[in-house]
């Protein structure tokens, strides 16, 4: 924390606060997130001249992608069902939707396979973790996302769908066929789900930085960390 | 344009399921494929040009069927991939060193 | 160098040559060229549209289908009426694990009597207007289970054929079914049992569809449509779009377990979920397993990646005196 010297004690200088306003969950969160993300690291001037190669691009490319999806979705969203399925500007953005999703999982694909070549995931295991994870929200958002379109696709896929998820004893929980609790689900529910295990994604990637090559010159790091 | 009979229809609504024929002109040239089809509902578009068409399907053995723009979207996967690894990154001009580590060349 | 080596080194802080990059910038410009790209494949291509299919749209293009189904589902014949958990206690669609069944102990939440909700109670909200149908309907729930089940098998036996709007069962005493299933016929091509008749008599809101999508399916003209856009599972239906659309292509590796052997010949669902699940644990935690982790080194392509940086600043073996 920068703290001018010679500052007031206050809010904004804990050191010189008393003993009895230290140590609050507020100060300790605080102390953590500004530990982990500092602002220079999260969103920083520049990075190691190894971040030279167009596979570094598919991540954001995923990310675009998804702002697009989600905006497009919120779109949708606002002028609702009718909209989408009898109008022309309704369906030119119902298909922008589309597009979005399959340049998504593209870009998502591409990004998967360029970080597992680099073996990215060295030293960012949880990132690895979350990165499958918002796969399978993803995808699981993606299915619902049919049962909502509520034209021929929306009947077909539900209906073959749901022998899948009965087989598992979860098909009370997740009736495809109850068109109202899947919109729900597709609108609020999961895009809320997946925006958050993507925003850790993408946090736990500045807390690491990116990955180095495998066999870097060492005099290019920092001595070893000693135990946190 | 190459018509087929016309099955008699069940319902003289104007917007029901009519027996169609057509000709199948894909888009990559293909030949041309004329086919009769019980009653369907009609696909639509609001694309420029209509993909309705039945997908070229790709099949080796006696399990392995992809459609072939989902085997355009697994090589348009690869092709991101390969161009990534080959085609190279413009270079920044300035390099800075935060610690004095020597180029081997430069 | 080992993995525990290579992670050591991967978690030291960079302290080396660093070059110019802007986040912000790379983003925005991510935007700007994703979106151009999505609005040029969306005004050239679309999206495709096929209109659902209804109660009256199904009975007027196959009328001897929707009198089947409905016949099937009048004597709990179905498929929804034998599927077992979780709307019913039948065990015709129950799938199970070697001893344990994951279905089965998921209950019965959605509860469907076929024959009481999809055929019977839709059909007494027309009596009022037919005097047949009411009458009909009167024999059917007046006769003993013994002797619906009389009539059921005579129907099933016999040979349905269509007449108009009419329901005809050649051979064999089927008491009041035939009118039953002519009133069903009338009302579906009328476009009477689409809306909440099925899903949600006497209700003002409904948007859960699944007693009609359960009858809907219960009929081939569905599938025959899937057929028609190949659509259809055991053909790698679930990655396919309608026409020359992309599908679902990254569910590849879920779909792929119903088309090879041993697992297409078992045929269940839960067998291929079984099968999925563990893949994906492995996915998630590949970083912890050896071997797997270990791959990215071996396939040793990250030493063409990062060329320019080997070649600028890691001396190369030879040289280290």
């Amino acid at each position: 924390m920068s703290v001018p010297p010679g500052a007031a004690a206050g809010p904004g200088n804990p050191a010189a606060l008393p003993p009895e306003l230290r140590g609050t969950w507020d100060e300790r969160a605080r102390e953590w997130i500004l530990r982990t993300w500092p602002p220079s690291q999260v969103l920083p001037a520049a990075e190691p001249v190894y971040v030279k190669s167009w596979l570094y691009a598919f991540g954001v490319a995923t990310l675009a992608s998804l702002v697009i999806l989600v905006v497009s979705g919120i779109v949708l969203a606002v002028f609702g069902p009718e909209w989408w399925l009898h109008g022309k500007v309704g369906g030119w953005f119902g298909a922008l939707h589309y597009w979005a999703v399959q340049l998504f999982f593209l870009f998502m694909f591409a990004h998967f396979i360029a970080v597992f070549l680099m073996g990215a995931f060295r030293g960012r295991r949880v990132t690895w973790m979350l990165g499958v994870l918002s796969f399978i929200c993803a995808a699981v958002t993606g299915l619902t996302g049919f049962a909502a379109l509520q034209n021929f696709e929306g009947q077909w896929v539900t209906t073959q769908a749901k022998d899948a998820i009965n087989s598992t004893g979860v098909g009370g929980l997740l009736n495809l066929l109850d068109t109202g609790r899947i919109l729900t689900l597709h609108v609020v529910v999961l895009p809320a789900l997946v925006l958050i295990v993507v925003a850790l994604h993408v946090l736990w990637v500045r807390k690491h930085g990116i990955a180095p090559p495998y066999d870097a010159n060492p005099e290019h790091f920092a001595p070893e960390e000693g135990p946190t | 344009m190459v018509r087929t009979a016309e099955l008699r229809e069940v319902d003289s609504e104007p917007n029901s399921f009519v027996t169609r024929s057509f000709n199948l002109d894909s888009a990559i040239g293909l030949g041309k494929v004329v086919i009769r089809m019980n009653p369907v509902p009609s696909c639509e578009t609001v694309g420029m040009f209509d993909l309705c068409a039945p997908a070229r399907v790709l099949t080796l053995g006696d399990w392995f069927v992809v459609q072939l723009p989902n085997l355009l979207w697994f090589s348009a996967v690869l092709v991101l991939v390969v161009a990534g690894i080959f085609v190279p990154f413009p270079t920044r001009a300035v390099e800075t060193e935060r610690a004095p580590v020597p180029k081997v060349r430069s | 160098m080992s993995w525990t080596q290579d992670e050591a080194l991967a978690r030291r802080k960079w302290r080396g040559p660093l070059e110019r990059y802007d986040l912000i910038r790379e983003g925005l410009i991510a935007l700007v060229v994703v979106g151009a790209l999505l609005v040029a494949l969306t005004t050239l291509f679309g999206s495709p549209k096929l209109e659902a299919v209804s109660f009256k749209v199904w009975s007027s293009s196959a009328p001897k289908d929707f009198a089947t189904t409905a016949l099937s589902e009048l004597l709990g014949t179905s498929e929804t009426a034998t599927y077992g958990p979780p709307y019913n206690a039948g065990s015709g669609q129950l799938q199970s694990l070697g001893p344990v069944s994951f279905q089965a102990l998921g209950g019965i939440p959605l509860p469907v009597n076929a024959s009481r909700e999809l055929v019977l109670e839709p059909l007494a909200a027309f009596a009022p207007f037919d005097a047949e149908l009411r009458r009909a309907l009167d024999v059917w729930r007046g006769a003993s289970p013994a002797q619906q089940a009389d009539w059921g098998t005579a129907a099933q036996k016999a040979a349905l054929e269509i007449d108009g709007q009419t329901v005809v069962l050649r051979g064999g005493d089927a008491g009041p079914i035939p009118s039953l299933l002519s009133a069903m016929l009338t009302a579906a091509q009328s476009g009477a049992l689409d809306g909440q008749l099925i899903d949600a008599a006497g209700r003002a809101y409904a948007m859960n569809h699944t007693k009609s999508l359960l009858f809907l399916e219960d009929g081939g003209y569905l599938a025959s449509i899937a057929k028609r856009y190949s659509l259809q599972g055991n053909r790698w239906g679930v990655m396919n779009e309608i026409g020359s659309w992309p599908g679902q292509p990254w569910l590849w590796f879920y779909t792929v377990f119903y088309q090879i052997p041993p697992w297409s010949k078992v045929g269940t669902d839960i067998i291929v979920i079984a099968t999925v699940i563990p893949i994906f644990l492995v996915l998630t935690f590949l970083p912890f397993i050896p071997g797997l982790r270990d791959l990215p080194r071996l396939l040793g392509v990250y030493r063409r990646i990062w060329r320019p940086y080997y070649r600028q600043y890691v001396l190369p073996p030879k040289a280290k005196s």
